[in-house]
């Protein structure tokens, strides 16, 4: 009986890096990294912006995106490579143009209670109700936030992305994404009422 | 990290995007509006040589062309993208292996994600062969809906309707065939042990790597001498499983393991529903199919195609949603109480 461990299939999934270069000479199988990889960003850019810009949003990633697909991981030939943090970076980029769109949400949350970003979403209203003052501090902690620093805590809570994909994503080393990272989280910590206010003080 | 978490409770009751076809159809229109014309009706064979990881998988993929073309303007890109007159076709992929079918389909989207409590609320049809006396072999058929709690922590239901029993090729139907349209509901008791249990949690701890996924197709219940035949098998039945993308995209790696597999093009589901199709024919010379759909590559069904190729049996996943609560159900006359 043949074992199946022996056959010579490979057993990766063909890699983003391959069909983004492919996709240079057949650009419509870029439709294939969109497939796969906009339900994410889109919820992602959902999360920061609300449903009525993030489609918009979500489709300039990808179109940005494929009109850069040249420069993706041009010296790095690793087939595996993985396009979510290149295209996270993207999401980044584009997010930040709606800054203060995103900090009205925020702050109308604060204030109201009430949720612009995931009114129109269905949520058992129990977990509403319980959430409710713990979203209103987050929110209120996530607007005074500095931008660079929301966008690695973002990418790391909502975007579930590593320190070094974080790197990759915004361009920075990863010591700093690291150091950004983790003065978000003291920040986001105090606004819980968890913290020592003595680091907050600091970087204030 | 643990200080995270209400920051990552935050707004996650944003959902994933819920109709990536349409949405891939209206990036397909503006990545034409912001691109010369791309070559059709050319196969493109792509291999080795991009990069060593790429070398190991042989790839080739063909394009099929739009049916109806998007409109060009003369001189190239047109200056606004294709009004939204006619939406192009999903760019569909040809899958060329058994191997590039079953990736797609560990790449597809369509996983659920429900919480502690809730249930996973499946509707599939089903159909097989069954027997009533001496030569009175028919097809029947049911539409199944269970309700399984996400974490096996409470009662199911089980909604099972008897659909009109359908002639088995070749032979006439039977008479005295039960009548289409009953309906039986029943309590499906929470699984006491790992083995039996059919959860999403329980999928979920699962290995997501391809040679620990075929090792719990090996442990499924079943054999038979044909170790390769009932791997398969196994795998049909995991397919149809709800469970996290990992373990999903896994079964399908999985799937790619087990030698033997064709791929069988064109099929269609127990619902009807036209899709691509790979299929490994077992020791009885019948054949079973997974169909995929042919944009997606999302998981459809499956069937058994007999040795002159007519279909004897085959499932149809319908839908696959999360909810809150289950219906009433009472315990089956045989049943005692969970």
């Amino acid at each position: 009986m043949t074992r199946p461990t022996e056959t010579a299939v490979a057993t990766e999934p063909v890699g983003d890096a391959v069909i983004i270069a492919r996709s240079k000479d057949e650009p419509e199988l870029f439709a294939q990294i969109f497939r796969r990889h906009a339900p994410v960003i889109q919820r992602y850019v959902t999360r920061r912006l609300g449903p009525s810009v993030a489609e918009d949003v979500c489709a300039d990633v990808f179109l940005a995106a494929f009109r850069q697909r040249h420069r993706f991981a041009p010296d790095r030939l690793n087939a595996r490579l993985d396009a979510r943090p290149w295209l996270f970076g993207i999401a980044t980029n584009l997010v930040g143009r709606h800054r203060r769109a995103e900090i009205r949400a925020l702050k109308a949350l604060e204030r109201t209670g009430v949720d612009p970003v995931t009114e129109a979403f269905e949520v058992s209203s129990d977990a509403r109700l319980g959430a409710g003052a713990v979203n209103r501090r987050l929110a209120a902690a996530l607007a005074a936030l500095r931008p660079v620093y929301r966008d690695a805590l973002l990418l790391v809570a909502w975007g579930d992305l590593t320190y070094e994909e974080i790197a990759v994503a915004l361009g920075v080393p990863v010591g700093t994404v690291r150091s950004r990272v983790n003065r978000a989280r003291s920040r986001m910590r105090a606004a819980l009422g968890g913290a020592d206010p003595t680091s907050i003080q600091e970087d204030l | 990290m643990n200080d995270l978490q209400p920051l990552r409770d935050f707004r996650s009751e944003v959902p994933e995007m819920s109709d990536v076809t349409r949405a891939e159809r209206a990036f397909v229109t503006a990545m034409r509006a912001a691109t010369p014309r791309p070559r059709s009706h050319r196969p493109l064979i792509f291999a080795a040589g991009l990069a060593t990881a790429a070398a190991a998988v042989a790839v080739a993929v063909m394009m099929t062309s739009a049916p109806t073309p998007t409109p060009r303007v003369a001189g190239g890109s047109p200056a606004t993208p294709a009004a939204g007159s006619s939406a192009p076709p999903a760019v569909k992929i040809k899958p060329v292996s058994v191997a590039e079918l079953l990736d797609l389909a560990a790449a597809a989207p369509g996983a659920i994600n429900p919480g502690p409590g809730q249930f996973v609320v499946t509707e599939s049809l089903m159909s097989d062969m069954a027997e009533l006396g001496q030569g009175g072999r028919f097809l029947y058929a049911m539409k199944v809906t269970t309700w399984v709690a996400s974490d096996n922590s409470k009662p199911g239901v089980s909604r099972t309707e008897q659909l009109e029993p359908r002639p088995y090729p070749g032979q006439p139907l039977p008479a005295d065939l039960p009548k289409a349209g009953s309906v039986d509901v029943r309590v499906l008791c929470p699984v006491k042990g790992d083995v039996t249990r059919r959860d999403y949690a329980y999928y979920g701890t699962l290995p997501t790597d391809a040679q620990g996924m075929l090792k719990v197709f090996a442990r499924f219940p079943g054999g038979g001498a044909d170790k390769n035949h009932y791997l398969w098998k196994a795998g049909i039945e995991l397919a149809a499983a709800p469970m996290p993308a990992a373990q999903h995209a896994a079964v399908f790696q999985a799937l790619k393991l087990i030698p033997g597999a064709t791929l069988v093009g064109e099929a269609q589901d127990t619902a009807g529903r036209t899709g691509t199709a790979v299929g490994r024919a077992g020791p009885d010379g019948w054949r079973r199919d997974l169909i995929f759909d042919p944009v997606t590559f999302a998981f459809l069904g499956s069937r058994t195609v007999n040795e002159t190729g007519a279909q004897v049996g085959g499932t149809a996943q319908l839908s696959v949603t999360v909810a809150d609560a289950a219906p009433a159900a009472q315990p089956g006359p045989k049943q005692e109480g969970c």
